[in-house]
């Protein structure tokens, strides 16, 4: 398959100040990971873990008091994205790459129209273009979502969440991207509303060969949207590969752990177990494998816990990488 | 086992301000027993927080009455009055936003402690405090008692939230959504914990949430009342109600919570429902208010509506549930 | 092990940390340092002048830092002075605005109602009369000669605009959780006011006080230039109202730096208010004080000190 984005050892540091000294938070280190075209990839990660600022990253929307330190963003055509004026970016955003973000419904205007959302937006990239063209695609896009036309002379405060939700991902849709990124767009949603969404997010997938990047902490979701999955940990990624491999076999300590916590409506629920310990303090990593003061196999397969053991993306088999170094011990505790 | 609390015949109604009223909950019965464990489900609109917030008497009812340990709230005189402010208590969603910003934890949580007369010295409630800071598996207590709310992390301040009722002794247990703001990987070990409490103390707990998953893993022998539009629609033993769904609706819902598991992927039906919407409380259809959405809803459905009635072990409110149990999908509409 | 916090002194420790990273707050503490040394310990050190015609109108020189007036009288030391008249009747009209403010907001936000229209009708009223004017009639019927009553008159007419903000920001807490935890756990009426909703309304209160303290000056120098205020005493109003009417200041006389002193006296205490208030809503904030503490919070161990042993442990947490 193409390589949509590829990118290549990012990382993203933000200044603090803690205690009294400055300090830096990396929030996302010596990441690469490739997107491909037309796929359904999700990324796995809980707060902390970094999805997000990636997804920033990769929007060039990171600010001060952050900045991208390092890394390439590759487009399909070969440009590197973090290398291009603003204006050169521009070009891409929202007509190759676009995004929802999380509770963006509070990202709507809420003193005009959803029409004039549409105009406004549709005009920005692409100044000069009539009206009625705009509106007609507009309805188009509002079909697809399964929202009424009549959706297009509401304000935003007269539709609800579930609602809001699908006109950003119409709005999203305006300029035919070849990529959407969405940041948890169903978490403040019912569920009946959630199935919905990732229903119109498959089809857009299926239909228009959309790629999308999907983030959110919630796995459940994974299985029936995702082509690919990768988990993301304390400002890496920790494993990423085929979701039915990764699912069934899981070669992380931490992946595998969550998969072990979370409920479902069906498991055995005395098979459920917490992950014990908390998140490593970011702004004080010592030369240890992030997920060490949490991993239950440390110490027992032969792992000291030392960063050496976890610094680079194994292969595991075609397509499912991790960066456990002991990867092959991880039977079942 | 004798009744914490029994709501009778509630409905609650809000005024919009324009003059016209919203009805919130309509014919809500429902009967908590000492040291059970109940989940009550339901999306937005259906009232479950709002029925939370009419056990712990933030609210008053409409209409109907709730009564503890078999008196009703509103006619308690002083003394017994401060007996069911104790006995009930409260777990917010949002545990910031729960706790006094201005605050040390150790200022929030012996407060009331003091007042009440519980301890009678700082000392004597720290020492409480410490007690149950360790049964919340906060320890070394010292390391969270005397941090602000915004230097601790959100599942340790949902632990304090526990703490903190679990301090005054309560009989019950109000959880409102308590681990949606946690990440997921913690969120059972807060459930393990109301559950820990639930047997070590007889504490009975109702537990509000959207979330079918943790409903189930939390109130595993519970009972399950599935709310929609200010109505019970159906109760029953959690399990039982998972595997055999009796009101169109939870059918519904059951089949549109996510799967993890990627080999299902093709399994993915439609939803049994005619429309997505979920109606404006204010303009609620006549009859069966989710005769709507239901694709076996038939004219009986839109001008009748259903009592909540026994039916194998369990309550439903459906003109139709025999019929539909067991895959036998009756479409009566036609479809 | 019993363990106390002396919360109270790292928290004024902090706050003035605070206060000092901030430049602007910073410089505006300062220079109101400066002039509060002035008020409380000028007119200990000079004593009231006396007139000494021979010399008026002098320009500055060593002897008269910023030369004399038109009775002879040295312009500085009059300035310090009257420094003390101008602290005072801005330290009174803040505080009975604060008192005025708060108690309305706070009942009106809290009890809602009937009390709360009533309360509301009146503080529209008080608003959109024009302050000045009533405050010229105001001065011509009651003769304030003290700096208490005219604080008080003063703040008469400027309470209402805290009054609403403070209603607003109590209408807003009063559905918070915390409060809702509060009442859940059976905390009476005066807690819930004093610990949940006041600490939260000190940043507007403190803000309001410095700002009332600014204002304050101009209402009193402007009834003074106008000759409406009968005061006695070397308020840097009345140095002014003398400077335009007795002096010819305006007409270009010696005597200009006479009319400069108090207008730059004014400025720069209105600059000073207004500098140091920015710092303040920081300061109060708890997530800025915790996050600059650089040492942490120390906890004693008082047990062996009660005992009289002298080896109390001091731990940092």
């Amino acid at each position: 398959m193409e390589k949509l984005i590829q990118c290549k050892n990012i990382t993203v540091e933000f200044d603090v100040m803690h205690k009294g000294t400055n300090k830096v938070l990396k929030a996302v280190e010596n990441v690469s990971l490739d997107i491909y075209k037309g796929e359904v990839l999700g990324i796995i990660g809980e707060s902390g873990s970094g999805k997000s600022t990636l997804s920033s990253a990769i929007l060039r929307l990171i600010r001060q008091p952050g900045r991208i330190s390092q890394g390439d963003v590759v487009y399909l055509n070969g440009e590197n994205l973090l290398a291009i004026s603003e204006k050169e970016f521009n070009k891409y955003r929202w007509k190759e790459i676009a995004a929802v973000f999380q509770a963006a419904q509070n990202a709507l205007n809420p003193v005009i129209t959803i029409k004039e959302h549409f105009i406004e937006t549709y005009l920005a990239h692409k100044p000069n273009t009539k009206e009625e063209e705009i509106l007609n695609k507009a309805k188009e896009l509002l079909g697809f979502v399964r929202l009424e036309e009549k959706v297009l002379s509401s304000y935003p405060f007269e539709l609800s969440g579930g609602m809001k939700q699908r006109v950003l991902i119409a709005l999203s849709l305006l300029l035919d991207p070849k990529l959407i990124i969405l940041d948890e767009p169903t978490t403040a949603l019912d569920v009946i509303t959630q199935w919905y969404i990732l229903e119109i997010l498959r089809k857009i997938n299926k239909e228009r060969g959309v790629a999308i990047v999907f983030l959110t902490h919630d796995i459940s979701i994974i299985g029936s949207m995702v082509d690919r999955i990768a988990v993301m940990y304390a400002g890496e990624i920790v494993e990423v590969g085929d979701v039915m491999k990764v699912y069934s076999s899981p070669r992380h300590p931490y992946t595998k752990a969550l998969l072990g916590a979370i409920p479902s409506l069906n498991d055995d629920i005395s098979t459920r177990k917490s992950i014990k310990g908390a998140p490593v303090d970011m702004l004080d990593l010592k030369n240890e494998c992030r997920f060490a003061n949490r991993c239950v196999y440390k110490g027992k397969v032969g792992c000291n816990g030392l960063y050496e053991n976890a610094n680079a993306l194994l292969n595991v088999s075609d397509n499912h990488f991790s960066k456990c170094g002991y990867w092959r011990d991880l039977d079942d505790e | 086992m004798s009744s914490i609390i029994e709501l009778k015949n509630i409905e609650k109604h809000f005024e919009d301000g324009k003059n016209t009223r919203v009805k919130v909950l309509r014919n809500i019965n429902l009967d908590i027993k000492e040291g059970e464990i109940v989940a009550v489900v339901g999306e937005s609109g259906c009232g479950k927080t709002t029925l939370g917030k009419l056990i712990v008497d933030i609210h008053p009812p409409t209409e109907g009455n709730i009564q503890y340990l078999g008196r009703e709230i509103s006619s308690l005189d002083k003394k017994s009055y401060k007996d069911y402010r104790l006995g009930v208590q409260m777990v917010h969603q949002d545990s910031f936003a729960a706790l006094n910003p201005n605050k040390t934890i150790f200022q929030s949580l012996s407060a009331p402690l003091l007042k009440h007369k519980i301890v009678k010295t700082k000392a004597e409630a720290l020492e409480l405090i410490s007690k149950y800071m360790e049964d919340v598996e906060l320890a070394p207590v010292e390391q969270f008692l005397y941090k602000y709310p915004h230097q601790l992390s959100g599942g340790q301040r949902q632990r304090i939230l526990l703490a903190r009722a679990l301090l005054v002794k309560p009989k019950l247990i109000v959880a409102d959504e308590p681990v949606s703001m946690v990440d997921a990987s913690l969120r059972i070990s807060l459930l393990d914990l109301m559950a820990k409490m639930n047997k070590l103390y007889g504490i009975s707990f109702v537990y509000i949430t959207h979330d079918l998953a943790t409903a189930r893993y939390i109130a595993n022998n519970g009972r399950v009342v599935v709310m929609y539009l200010g109505n019970i629609v159906e109760v029953n033993n959690i399990n039982d109600a998972i595997q055999n769904p009796k009101h169109p609706y939870f059918k519904a819902l059951l089949k549109a919570v996510p799967v993890a598991d990627p080999t299902q992927k093709g399994m993915i039906s439609q939803l049994p429902l005619k429309s997505m919407e979920i109606p404006n409380l204010k303009n609620l259809a006549k009859g069966c208010k989710f005769n709507p959405r239901c694709i076996y809803a038939t004219e009986l459905c839109e001008s009748k509506e259903p009592e909540l009635r026994e039916l194998n072990g369990g309550l439903v409110a459906c003109h139709y549930a025999e019929s539909i149990l067991g895959g036998n999908e009756h479409d009566k509409s036609g479809c | 092990m019993l363990k106390k916090i002396k919360n109270d002194f790292s928290g004024i420790n902090d706050f003035f940390k605070i206060i000092f990273m901030n430049k602007q707050a910073a410089v505006g503490f300062i220079i109101l340092l400066i002039f509060i040394l002035m008020a409380v310990f000028g007119p200990i050190i000079i004593k009231p002048q006396i007139a000494d015609y021979a010399n008026r109108l002098q320009a500055p020189s060593f002897q008269h830092w910023l030369g004399t007036d038109f009775s002879g009288k040295d312009t500085f030391k009059q300035f310090v002075l009257g420094s003390r008249d101008v602290l005072s009747i801005a330290l009174f009209a803040g505080v009975f605005t604060i008192a005025i403010g708060v108690i309305i907001g706070i009942s009106s936000g809290l009890i809602g109602g009937l009390v709360d229209e009533i309360l509301m009708m009146i503080t529209n009223v008080v608003q959109t009369i024009p302050n000045f004017p009533v405050l010229m009639v105001l001065s011509l019927i009651i003769s304030a000669n003290n700096t208490l009553a005219f604080g008080l008159i003063l703040s008469l007419w400027s309470w209402s605009g805290l009054a609403r903000a403070i209603r607003a920001q109590t209408m807003s807490l009063k559905h918070k959780d915390f409060i809702e935890a509060s009442r859940l756990l059976g905390m009476g009426k005066g807690y819930i006011i004093v610990n949940d909703i006041l600490p939260n309304i000190i940043p507007f209160i403190a803000v309001n006080f410095i700002m009332v303290m600014k204002s304050s000056i101009m209402a009193s120098v402007g009834l003074m230039v106008l000759g409406l205020a009968p005061f006695s005493g070397e308020h840097w109003g009345i140095m002014l109202d003398i400077a335009l009417t007795k002096t010819g200041a305006l007409l270009g006389s010696a005597s200009t730096v006479y009319l400069w002193t108090p207008i730059v006296g004014i400025v720069l205490f209105q600059l000073s208010c207004y500098m140091f208030s920015k710092g303040i809503e920081e300061a109060f904030n708890p997530r800025i004080r915790t996050s600059i503490s650089g040492k942490k919070v120390k906890t004693i161990n008082l047990k062996p000190l009660l005992k009289g042993k002298d080896n109390g442990e001091i731990n940092s947490m």
